[in-house]
């Protein structure tokens, strides 16, 4: 048998949801007839001990007023034409709102590597598109003859200007700007221009974020340092770091750095080609030709630098399996992330 | 570059297992771009059996063969007389379709009329290097239709490597067993190179006549070679490596370039007249090359040529030419080992469209040394023991300033202080020694070996030993240096603050192309100057820097809108460039494109967007900026439709346009809804915004509220209206705000009826209605008085 408190919440709830009078006649007769649910628990009273009598019957009849003050209520309502309040909501239909807003994913990605970046004391500003020959290459050790520049497909807007082939073009200018002010540390993002022919993986635009650290002892074991945390921040606390022997023309020792793959956790997958490590970053100790024409002294200073191609860091946070899908703009996409 | 780990492993002793040396690449330098492990990647090689052999008409030295590859299948394959095939023997088959190791892929073809569907696979097309006569012959019927992993153990891997730049010394096999070697700890063994000098033909002699560009010419006369068809061992290796075998003496220059790194040339010697004479090409001369491509003499940087007493022979460390190059009439041979600058082999390569492996090399830098002579050595001696020659002259050498080594200091603290981790002289010394330097005792003196052309700087020295110790062994440990701030500036913040405006309202940032065709929209950039265009573009969709976001803003609406993607609230942040003076400039821009329903997911209601939306937008936005004094003033640009551009003036600066993209530009897209756009100077609003605005005393005296009624001409403009109750109203007006603009029934046409609500304060007493009223007086009479408003309900 149910409690009276769950009868009279089933009272009140038929009573609410009566949408006519005939109806409510019926709940009625339902509850408080001659037959009526509580009219049969009133009627068990006379069978109980004489405390829980008192007790039982003050509830029956606490539940009696409460239905019959509803029974009047919803009579009155009935009478002014108020419909039953539960089946006239559909609280089911959508809220009335405009579909969210969504940052792009190469964006998210370049900010959450900012604000780790900036967590590690390194400090953001912009630099050009379009860069001089001297930043982007004389600047660091990859003079005119230099076979490097073969790496490059330089897009040229006129005789001395490229469309930069790197952020890393920003190193020279940031420690002249600087005056000799160590410590440095600083990072830039932005796109990046290069003569590549449109495949999955290739796009002639990219977007790649580069930083370095100048300092009297800053050493390598700092950089394997900053990249382990980036990663940590980027990946998650169990990324892990390979670094390979590698070779760019502005840095030495140079490192290709890999991290531990996103999806088979090292078990290996299509993703990680089965090796369990994707390549995610150039690294290395800078050139002494590259703190000289940032206008530092090579014999004092020293620093690392590393970049990274931010448009593979989102397809592999993302596991975006085509790059032109970054500049495609599709909504369906968009909507994703 | 490919290597075959079993040729690589002549070089080393003792044998390392495939497991061992295949992970030893990477940590060398090298970049592995493909490891193909042949007892895994031969798989879909199959054996099939020889049923008939019959010659292809027309086509002499191939042949039909009908292969049974499996059981009762029996293909029809085409063979050349490469290697001699009889009936019943079982060969390795890859059927079309197969990919190799090599990197060719078999495909159907037909010659002559006659289909050939799949190759019989000599060791090399495999990418194995020799066992036995070349190709796999199995005299077994068991073994038809298995897979060629299961009838042969094959212990060899194909590696596809790229060399960087910087180590051209690594472009030999012994360049890359040497490192292997240090990194390993095994032993680097050199191939064998008996010196033969017994001939008595007299040495050429040899005159160099541009000592800036050829440091060191050697050369040697060998007698009596036979040509032939190189043996098999050699002319897998060459296959497998992706050289085309073409005759033992040639097969042998090739194959010690591969071994050695350093390219060679052989030259018949009766081409050769007198002398070999190093100089420029000469005005008139010619030479046609081995590729079949002329090169003309001429000019100031004319290329170099090694000539005899008479006329050019070869383009100096790129090709050979036609006439003077080996034949099968060839007996006697001139070896040219010789060492070219090079920005010369780079410059001539380039400008005559020339490429080869050997000017791939010159140009990366070879060792004018030990390297030089020991593959002359090598290629002398095989072609005594390979091509049969019967007698070696003594070696012509010219080389006229020898190359000093060069030397460092490098002492272990040093490589601890950069490393960030403590090395020992110790390992110093031992990782040097084991890559070839020579170290003195205290490293005070470190001498590099020649065939390192990349070590210029002390800091090559560092990144050697920790190659050899391993990168691995540089622990991850936090900087000891002063840790700065990491900062951001006020421009960075404002694209925040605008992104996060603009996501919480709904909209999707984009990432668009800054790229554009050459005859793309040049409409809506506020920018002057023209457009900075590329020299060198691509193609000529992307051949120009775009100098507005809007265009890609409504590409990409279109893009969308013909995916049923109709809603549109776009924006993107990103710089346009002009070249307004010489030099091209860029600056920071902010896009938005608003169109169709402005609530998306509303099913009772459907608002379309109009420009009040847009500008809404924009007031917003600027709001979050803390812009301040901004005004919209009617202008009419280029792309817009007329009559409902704004320019966006802030502080009387212009910050931007806002306005409805021209409808027949929409219609030409495909679009036929209207569509509004605005594009902001990012940077002028970055440089105007206040990030921490200073706190202004809160009102502690109570606000009177007054409405005001009126009909006004259409024309009036309500921001002059608004300026009007301002002046009139005086200081105590907190505030005035548009509650209805109204026209059409009940209002004489060419009117409307505009009504406002203003705030009344005083900051230092309660303002008393008769103050008020008075205000609101003054403000009725001077509305009448500018613009004939009437004012109603008074
Ligand atoms: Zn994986």
């Amino acid at each position: 048998m149910q409690s009276i408190p769950e009868l009279l919440e089933r009272a009140l709830a038929h009573i609410m949801t009566s949408d006519s009078m005939a109806a409510l006649e019926q709940a009625r007769v339902q509850y408080l007839g001659k037959a009526g649910e509580l009219t049969a628990r009133m009627k068990t009273l006379g069978a109980l001990a004489p405390e829980v009598k008192k007790q039982f019957g003050q509830a029956l009849n606490t539940a009696k007023q409460n239905i019959e003050e509803a029974l009047e209520q919803r009579k009155a309502a009935l009478q002014a034409g108020v419909k039953p309040a539960g089946p006239s909501l559909d609280v089911t239909l959508p809220g009335r709102r405009r579909l969210a807003g969504r940052v792009h994913p190469i964006t998210a990605t370049a900010e959450a590597m900012k604000q780790i970046l900036m967590g590690l004391g390194f400090s953001y500003d912009d630099y050009p598109d379009i860069e001089t020959e001297y930043y982007n290459f004389d600047s660091l050790n990859t003079p005119a003859w230099h076979p490097a520049r073969d790496l490059h497909d330089t897009f040229y807007t006129d005789g001395e200007h490229v469309m930069r082939t790197h952020t890393t073009a920003f190193q020279a200018r940031v420690m002249r700007a600087s005056g000799g002010q160590i410590p440095i540390r600083a990072m830039t993002t932005g796109r990046c221009y290069r003569k590549d022919d449109i495949d999955a993986s290739h796009f002639p635009i990219f977007q790649q974020l580069d930083a370095f650290a100048v300092g009297y002892n800053i050493t390598m074991s700092d950089l394997r340092w900053t990249l382990t945390e980036l990663a940590r921040g980027l990946f998650g606390p169990d990324a892990k770091l390979r670094f390979r022997p590698s070779y760019f023309p502005f840095t030495t020792p140079s490192a290709e750095v890999d991290v531990s793959c996103v999806v088979c956790n090292q078990r290996g997958c299509a993703l990680c080609s089965r090796t369990g490590w994707l390549e995610v970053l150039g690294s290395g100790m800078m050139r002494p030709e590259v703190l000289r024409a940032g206008g530092l002294d090579p014999d004092r200073h020293q620093g690392f630098a590393f970049g990274i191609g931010v448009d593979r860091i989102t397809m592999l946070r993302h596991q975006i399996n085509d790059i032109r899908h970054l500049y495609q703009n599709e909504e369906a996409f968009l909507r994703q992330f | 570059m490919i290597v075959n780990t079993e040729w690589l492993l002549d070089y080393l002793a003792p044998r390392i297992p495939l497991t061992d040396l295949l992970p030893a690449l990477p940590r060398v330098g090298l970049d592995v771009e493909a490891a193909h492990v042949l007892a895994r990647d031969l798989a879909p090689v199959r054996v099939g059996i020889i049923r008939a052999i019959r010659p292809l008409e027309g086509a002499a030295g191939r042949y039909v063969c009908d292969v049974e590859v499996a059981r009762g299948d029996v293909r029809q394959i085409i063979c050349a007389s490469v290697h001699p095939v009889e009936v019943g023997w079982g060969v390795p088959v890859a059927l079309a379709g197969t990919e190799l190791p090599t990197g060719t892929t078999i495909h159907e073809e037909t010659f002559h009329g006659v289909l050939s569907q799949g190759m019989i696979c000599l060791d090399g097309e495999m990418g194995m290097v020799a066992k036995g006569t070349g190709l796999q012959v199995f005299h077994d019927e068991g073994l038809l239709g298995k897979s060629l992993t299961d009838a042969i153990v094959i212990d060899e891997a194909l590696v596809h490597v790229k060399v960087y730049p910087n180590r051209p010394d690594c472009l030999g096999l012994i360049g890359i067993a040497r490192e292997v070697a240090a990194m390993l700890g095994v032993r680097l063994v050199f191939p064998e190179a008996p010196k033969t000098a017994n001939g008595n033909a007299a040495a050429v002699p040899v005159e160099i006549l541009a000592p800036s560009l050829c440091t060191r010419y050697t050369c040697q006369v060998v007698q009596g070679v036979r040509v032939a068809p190189s043996p098999a061992w050699l002319a897998s290796r060459l296959m497998a490596t992706g050289s085309r075998p073409i005759n033992n003496v040639v097969d042998i220059t090739n194959f010690v370039m591969h071994e050695w790194a350093q390219p060679l040339h052989a030259f018949d010697l009766h081409r050769v007249r007198e002398k070999i004479v190093v100089r420029k090409f000469a005005a008139g001369e010619s030479l046609r090359l081995l590729d079949g491509r002329t090169v003309e003499g001429g000019g100031g940087d004319a290329p170099l040529a090694i000539a005899d007493a008479h006329a050019p022979m070869a383009l100096a460390g790129i090709m050979g030419g036609e006439m003077s190059g080996i034949a099968e009439s060839t007996a006697d041979v001139l070896l040219e080992a010789a060492h070219f600058e090079p920005t010369g082999i780079r410059m001539s390569s380039r400008r005559l469209g020339v490429s080869s492996d050997s000017a791939y090399r010159f140009e990366r830098g070879m060792d004018p040394n030990e390297t030089l002579d020991a593959a002359r050595e090598r290629a002398s001696a095989l072609l005594v023991s390979v091509a049969g020659a019967k007698a070696v002259g003594a070696v012509t050498d010219v080389y006229p300033s020898p190359a000093k080594a060069k030397v460092f200091a490098m002492p272990a603290e040093r490589v601890s202080g950069y490393l960030g981790t403590n090395v020992t002289r110790e390992q110093v010394t031992s990782s040097l020694n084991k890559l070839g330097y020579k170290c003195s005792e205290g490293l005070q003196r470190v001498e590099v070996p020649s065939r390192r052309v990349d070590v210029d700087d002390a800091v090559v020295l560092i990144e050697d030993v920790a190659r050899v110790l391993g990168y691995d062994a540089i622990a991850a440990s936090p900087s000891a240096e002063t840790p700065t701030a990491g900062l951001t500036t006020a421009l960075d913040q404002a694209r925040g603050i605008a992104r996060r405006a603009l996501v919480g309202s709904g909209f999707l940032e984009l990432r668009g192309v800054p790229l554009e065709p050459l005859d793309g929209d040049t409409r809506y950039s506020q920018l002057s100057g023209p457009s900075v265009t590329l020299a060198n573009p691509l193609n000529t969709d992307l051949a120009r820097v775009r100098r507005s976001l809007v265009p890609f803003l409504v590409k990409t609406a279109a893009y969308n809108a013909s995916r049923r993607a109709m809603n549109f609230r776009y924006f993107e942040i990103d710089k346009i460039f002009s070249r307004p003076a010489a030099e091209p400039e860029e600056q920071w821009a902010l896009g938005i494109l608003l169109g169709g329903a402005l609530n998306d997911m509303d099913w009772s209601t459907r608002r379309e967007t109009d420009f009040f939306d847009l500008k809404g937008v924009v007031e917003s936005l600027l709001e979050a900026l803390h812009a301040s004094r901004v005004m919209f003033t009617p202008v009419s640009i280029n792309g817009y439709a007329p009559g409902t551009a704004a320019q966006i003036v802030i502080d009387r600066e212009i910050a931007g346009v806002a306005g409805q993209i021209a409808p027949e530009t929409l219609a030409a897209e495909r679009i036929h809804q209207p569509v509004f756009a605005a594009e902001l100077f990012l940077g002028k609003l970055a440089a105007g915004a206040r990030t921490t605005p200073p706190f202004t005393a809160l009102p502690r005296y109570p606000a009177v509220f007054r409405d005001l009624s009126f009909v006004v001409d259409l024309a009036v403009a309500y921001s002059a209206i608004e300026e009007t109750i301002r002046v009139a109203a005086g200081p105590q007006l907190e505030s005035v705000d548009c509650m209805d603009v109204f026209s059409g029934k009940g209002i004489a046409p060419g009117r409307r009826s505009v009504a406002v609500s203003m705030v009344f304060r005083a900051p230092d007493r309660t303002l008393a209605s008769e103050d008020v009223n008075a205000a609101v007086e003054r403000i009725a009479s001077r509305l009448d008085e500018e613009f004939g408003a009437e004012v109603r309900g008074r």
